[in-house]
């Protein structure tokens, strides 16, 4: 995900009714009532042998906050739900010992040995939900798709290092002249600029799925925005919207490997609050529950006496505090490297990620533990580079005043640290919004001696209007990274990369990122990793990291094989059952 | 029976003065309503409350010498002690300070919308009346125009215009709320202007200023004294809403609208952090009200006995 | 009678005007655009071909000419967030949903507060007059969405009795699957149990110090039939009078309710639409409500004749 915002959006928007009943391959019969007690099966048409296991109902129950609505593979609007209805060439499957990347869509791939020319050989018995069987041409169709100019899609920039790629996207080069293209009928072929060893890494993102040229077409503008005209290559197929309500997928018998998806059908409720969710799930209305704060503590007892299972997991996901790099925000202050530092200081992370968030990991580097470098995390291969600075810091309100202070000397700034006013720009209206606002606000204060306003606006466009005209001095900000490779996250601070993390700019650090370019021995990369998060936060402090994201799942002892996977869907129920309900 | 004749009756005396005498003594509008009210248990209780209210929302943050906006981790969430009589939130500030100050927040602003939707609606109202004619008509569209925008699109538009601070905050809460008054002032004046004591009092010579004053005042001031009761309650109910929905005060900045929607999401595990406050809402709300209904017994002139 | 009406429908088409013009400028001030999102990372020429097929890249006053003209018709445009979407659409899915929920809240809550109203009148001044208001004003001083949570914590949660979330749909739409509605309707009419109590409750107290309740009191006339006959019906005319502005106001109040027990009315999509800046979606919503407001009002100004022999239409204009 982008950002911040669009993982926000997500979260907190509603979405719009199309709620008229359709069906995967056949009518759903009649769904009156659409509710968690909805059990009343439509299930009666996934005929398949699979149908029952221990003769119980097949049926996981699940909560959304809201509902996307995108259904455009391309755009990656909703990765959870894209993950397990549709496929790519491979598939990020969970088990117990974390991600692996498996093939899927394709069987093999063939690499040249100067790493430029990827040569995939697809699955023949992959297939659409229409019956349709799953081609190299779908998948040149989705990749130029992608890079179309004049759809925009924001991870155009993902297959840049295509030959041709970036030329036609920006304009300059034609559409025949990318390196993508469909050998036969089964043999898709990508021919890189330069070796990249983070490009295997990215098969797995939804915007390289394959796109089905003659629906796209026909769908014309709605294509990816109504799920009545989208045909699905993955274990399951949508089959009931109902917006705000709830929503039906069923399992998708063209796919592939059917034999081994156990669920027949998932539910999803809409549930907004968190209570009610939990009400449902004591109640054994909902299967899953993905739990923070308190019910963390409540759930881990349920857990210890038997009656549920936990399933807890990184995810790959920072949030940090941002400054304004450009002008030095509204107070000019953020321009020094010692004011940032007495400031990302001052945040004392394991007590906020406590108190705050009850749940998440205090942060002192910008990668999460989520992401490995040749299969083992990055995090356990480094050292998270202001940890040690900051605990000579650490609640030394003194020390901390004096490095204000000395910043405040350097920029000539005579004004005391009593009447230093800086804005927090912010958004959001969840109790975890209004405290981490507050607990950056109070704890700024309490240990500079500084006033902190609190912008707080009343919606994300309104926040990334104000941010992008530069109204703040500092913001929160998250990145959830699409990819597994620690240059995912340190990319987002290259100069022009992106407008929302304060425009960090630093010609060095650009130079490190470029430096990367064609290098495949990952004890260099390692070394140019750790030396560019080093550069960025404790030489810079372009910013002051404060958690890395975890996920707590808790499900009901029926549950079985329930997984979680970072790059694919966050709740995976590719080969979940039900069993002893 | 027996027979009345003239020698059974005395004559015991006649002055103009006996039968023009009042055995009771005269009040006035003023002194009667509050009379009535004297005698109203319910209404001289809620008086009193709101009386409490004003002195603990003035002391009450300082009682137990804790700042309602330091936070102290180590004591976060706790329940009501004896060294925090409503416990602590989630930063461990102490509730009972918080929640005073929360309420003294939503009086004011309460109070402050109340004003502004009074003096605003009265002037309206008064134009409305005094002109007439398409002057009315265009003001009176306004009104309708308002009115037919469903309220909650107006407050919340209102204050991503503004942004999110006090002052856009009570404009918005008074913005539709004024319509109400103009209405009913308009309709007071023109009943006013045509009754036969101010016609009397104009054809005895009476100034403007003296009609205004002694007429029009009086009668309006009934009318207006209830909007106030029950719009105090209303405005304070609006802005809780609000503040479920991000909009409104920024911290450190706290109204019991943003303690109580801070409270709702932790009920299932503090249910304190989530009564204090509904509790404080409920006796502000309930006062107001049963003060309301007692002055409009008393203001009631059809009720004097 | 047929003037007035011309007249009235005049006036109405000019409100109705004067509501999309103030609607759209306001939504115009709004800063940031709903665009704003999508177009974050484009090229600044993919980024001009989006504004121009939102027909955002035209000057202020030419939108607006372009919006009027696309209400005269009937066509607000589509939603700016979600393709395909259309104001048509949304009131059709939509709509049914949150007039059920508003009709059930209204039908209950005016029931039973004009019940409690009577009696609060009825026994003025007694323990039951004070626990009717008492009752009234703490449950409207609970916050729906607090009232909500409680009584889906309690009754759906604990005791079983109803189903936590969801709503009726398909040939349930509007006669079926009670057990849903119980929850939500019951959130939502302590407003009107509220309202309408205390609405009574004054305007019988009006009438019960009139004339003609006295008159009928020394003819010997029975107290039940002074009620029947006397208070009650002339009380009513407040009543009639708030009842149409009460069932258009329902439909949008309900947006807590709604997404508590994930309803899919028109209150939470009414949010999420300024939330996302969807201009045409609120444009054309706030027209749509706006209207039915105005009817509403007009009905209402034909059911005070019907109920007060004393008005009439042709009479002097209010």
């Amino acid at each position: 995900m982008k950002n911040m915002k669009k993982f926000l959006s997500l979260l907190l928007t509603g979405a719009m009714a199309v709620g008229m009943l359709s069906g995967c391959g056949g009518g759903d019969g009649e769904t009156q009532v659409a509710t968690a007690e909805n059990t009343t099966t439509t299930a009666s048409n996934a005929s398949s042998a699979s149908a029952t296991v221990d003769g119980d109902s097949q049926q996981i129950n699940l909560r959304a906050v809201s509902f996307g609505n995108n259904y455009d593979v391309q755009d990656m609007g909703w990765r959870w739900m894209m993950a397990e209805c549709y496929e790519g060439l491979m598939r990020d499957v969970a088990d117990e010992n974390g991600d692996t990347f498996e093939f899927a869509g394709a069987e093999s791939m063939d690499v040249s040995e100067d790493g430029l020319v990827y040569t995939f050989h697809l699955r023949q018995n992959a297939k659409w939900s229409d019956g349709e069987p799953v081609t190299a041409h779908d998948y040149e169709y989705g990749w130029k798709r992608l890079l179309n100019p004049e759809n925009g899609y924001d991870y155009a920039s993902f297959i840049f290092n295509v030959v041709g790629a970036e030329e036609y996207y920006n304009g300059t080069g034609s559409v025949d002249d990318v390196g993508i293209k469909a050998v036969d009928d089964y043999t898709f072929e990508v021919t890189l600029k330069v070796a990249d060893p983070t490009f295997q890494s990215k098969l797995v993102a939804t915007p390289l799925y394959p796109t089905r040229q003659d629906i796209a077409e026909a769908a014309g503008d709605n294509w990816g925005k109504d799920w009545r005209l989208c045909v699905y290559n993955g274990p399951f197929c949508m089959t009931d919207l109902v917006e705000d309500n709830s929503m039906t997928w069923t399992k998708n018998e063209n796919y592939w490997n059917a034999d081994n998806v156990k669920l027949d059908q998932v539910n999803w409720y809409c549930v907004a609050e968190e209570a009610t969710a939990a009400t449902m799930f004591d109640n054994g209305q909902l299967d899953v529950f993905d739990a923070s704060g308190d019910y963390i503590a409540k759930y881990d007892q349920e857990v210890e006496a038997g009656n549920l299972q936990v399933l807890d997991v990184e995810y790959p996901g920072t949030a940090m505090l941002c400054f304004e790099h450009q002008n030095g925000g509204l107070s000019g202050l953020m321009q020094n490297v010692n004011i940032r530092k007495a400031i990302s200081y001052s945040i004392n992370r394991e007590e906020m990620v406590d108190a705050v968030y009850g749940r998440y990991t205090a942060a002192y580097g910008l990668v999460s533990p989520a992401i490995t470098l040749d299969g083992e995390s990055y995090r356990s291969q480094t050292e998270e580079p202001i940890k040690e600075e900051y605990e000579q810091y650490a609640g030394n309100k003194e020390a901390l005043q004096e490095l204000f202070q000395k910043g405040l000397d350097e920029l000539g700034v005579t004004t005391p640290l009593s009447d230093i006013k800086l804005t927090l720009l912010s958004y959001g209206s969840t109790t975890e919004n209004q405290l981490e606002r507050e607990y950056i606000q109070q704890s700024l204060n309490q240990n500079l001696g500084i006033t902190v306003e609190l912008n707080t606006v009343g919606d994300s466009e309104l926040f990334m209007s104000k941010r992008d005209a530069l109204e703040y001095d500092i913001f929160l900000s998250a990145w959830y990274s699409d990819y597994n490779d620690p240059l995912d996250f340190l990319n987002i601070m290259k100069t022009g990369v992106y407008k929302s993390y304060g425009l960090y700019s630093n010609p060095e650090y650009d130079a490190m990122i470029d430096s990367l370019t064609g290098v495949q021995d990952s004890a260099e990369r390692l070394a140019t990793y750790e030396n560019m998060e080093k550069l960025l936060l404790l030489d810079d402090c372009a910013c002051a990291p404060i958690y890395y994201s975890d996920k707590h799942y808790y499900h009901q002892n029926w549950v079985k094989d329930f997984r979680s996977s970072s790059f694919g869907a966050s709740q995976e129920l590719y080969i979940a059952s039900i069993s002893g309900k | 029976m027996a027979e009345l004749t003239p020698d059974k009756f005395k004559i015991i005396g006649f002055s103009q003065e006996d039968a023009n005498r009042i055995d009771r003594p005269t009040i006035s509008y003023w002194q009667d309503a509050w009379r009535r009210l004297k005698k109203n248990p319910v209404a001289m209780a809620s008086m009193i409350v709101l009386g409490l209210l004003v002195i603990m929302v003035i002391v009450g943050p300082i009682m137990r010498g804790y700042d309602y906006e330091t936070m102290n981790v180590a004591e976060k969430n706790l329940g009501p002690s004896s060294k925090y009589w409503f416990g602590t939130d989630n930063l461990g500030r102490d509730l009972f300070s918080r929640i005073w100050v929360g309420a003294r927040a939503s009086l004011i602003i309460a109070l402050v919308a109340t004003a502004l939707k009074l003096v605003f609606g009265t002037v309206y109202g008064a134009l409305m009346a005094h002109f007439g004619g398409w002057v009315d008509e265009i003001l009176m569209r306004i009104i309708e125009v308002l009115n037919s925008i469903p309220s909650m699109l107006l407050t919340i538009l209102i204050m991503l215009v503004l942004g999110n601070n006090l002052f856009s905050l009570l404009v918005a809460l008074s913005i539709t709320a004024w319509c109400n008054t103009a209405r009913q002032v308009r309709g007071m004046i023109k009943q006013l202007r045509e009754s036969e004591y101010v016609y009397a009092a104009e054809v005895l010579g009476a100034k403007p200023v003296r009609i205004i004053v002694k007429h029009y005042i009086p009668n309006m001031l009934g009318i207006l004294i209830l909007d106030t009761a029950t719009a105090i309650p209303s405005f304070i109910f609006t802005e809780a809403g609000l503040s479920f929905l991000g909009i409104g005060l920024q911290a450190p900045e706290i109204s019991l609208g943003v303690l109580i929607s801070m409270g709702q999401q932790n009920m299932d595990f503090y249910p304190s952090q989530l009564f204090f406050p509904c509790l404080i809402l409920c006796v502000i709300v309930m006062a107001f009200n049963l003060l309301g209904d007692g002055l409009r017994d008393a203001l009631d002139p059809r009720l004097r006995q | 009678m047929g003037k007035y009406l011309i007249r009235r429908l005049a006036e109405m088409i000019l409100t109705l005007f004067l509501i999309a013009t103030a609607t759209f400028f306001l939504l115009e001030a709004v800063p940031g655009d709903p665009l704003s999102e999508r177009a974050e990372k484009l090229s600044p020429s993919v980024k001009e071909n989006l504004y121009k097929k939102y027909g955002l890249d035209k000057p202020m006053m030419e939108r607006y000419v372009i919006t009027m003209k696309g209400i005269c018709v009937g066509d607000f445009g589509e939603s700016f967030v979600y393709a395909g979407q259309t104001v048509q659409g949304l009131i059709h899915d939509r709509l049914p949903v949150s007039a059920r929920l508003g009709i059930q809240q209204v039908v209950l809550g005016v029931t039973v507060g004009l019940l409690l109203g009577i009696l609060a009148a009825m026994k003025r001044g007694t323990i039951a007059d004070y626990l009717v208001i008492a009752l009234s004003v703490l449950l409207i001083s609970i916050p729906h969405l607090v009232f909500g949570l409680l009584l889906q914590k309690v009754f759906a949660g604990n005791l079983q009795w109803f189903p936590t979330i969801g709503w009726p749909a398909g040939k349930d739409l509007w006669f079926g699957g009670w057990e849903y509605t119980v929850l939500p309707t019951l959130t939502g009419c302590f407003t009107y149990i509220a309202t309408y109590a205390r609405l009574l409750k004054t305007s019988m107290l009006d009438v019960i110090n009139q004339d003609y309740v006295l008159t009928a009191e020394s003819k010997g006339l029975s107290k039940a039939r002074i009620i029947r006959k006397h208070i009650i019906r002339n009380s009513f005319i407040p009543v009639v009078t708030q009842l149409p502005m009460s069932i258009a106001m329902c439909i949008t109040g309900s947006f807590f309710i709604e997404s508590i027990f994930s309803i899919p009315g028109i209150g939470q999509y009414y949010v999420t639409a300024v939330n996302n800046q969807d201009l045409s979606i609120l444009m054309g919503e706030t027209v749509i409500l706006a209207a039915m407001y105005i009817v509403v009002l007009f009905i209402t100004d034909l059911l005070y004749v019907a109920v007060d022999p004393r008005i009439s239409l042709t009479g002097k204009n209010r």
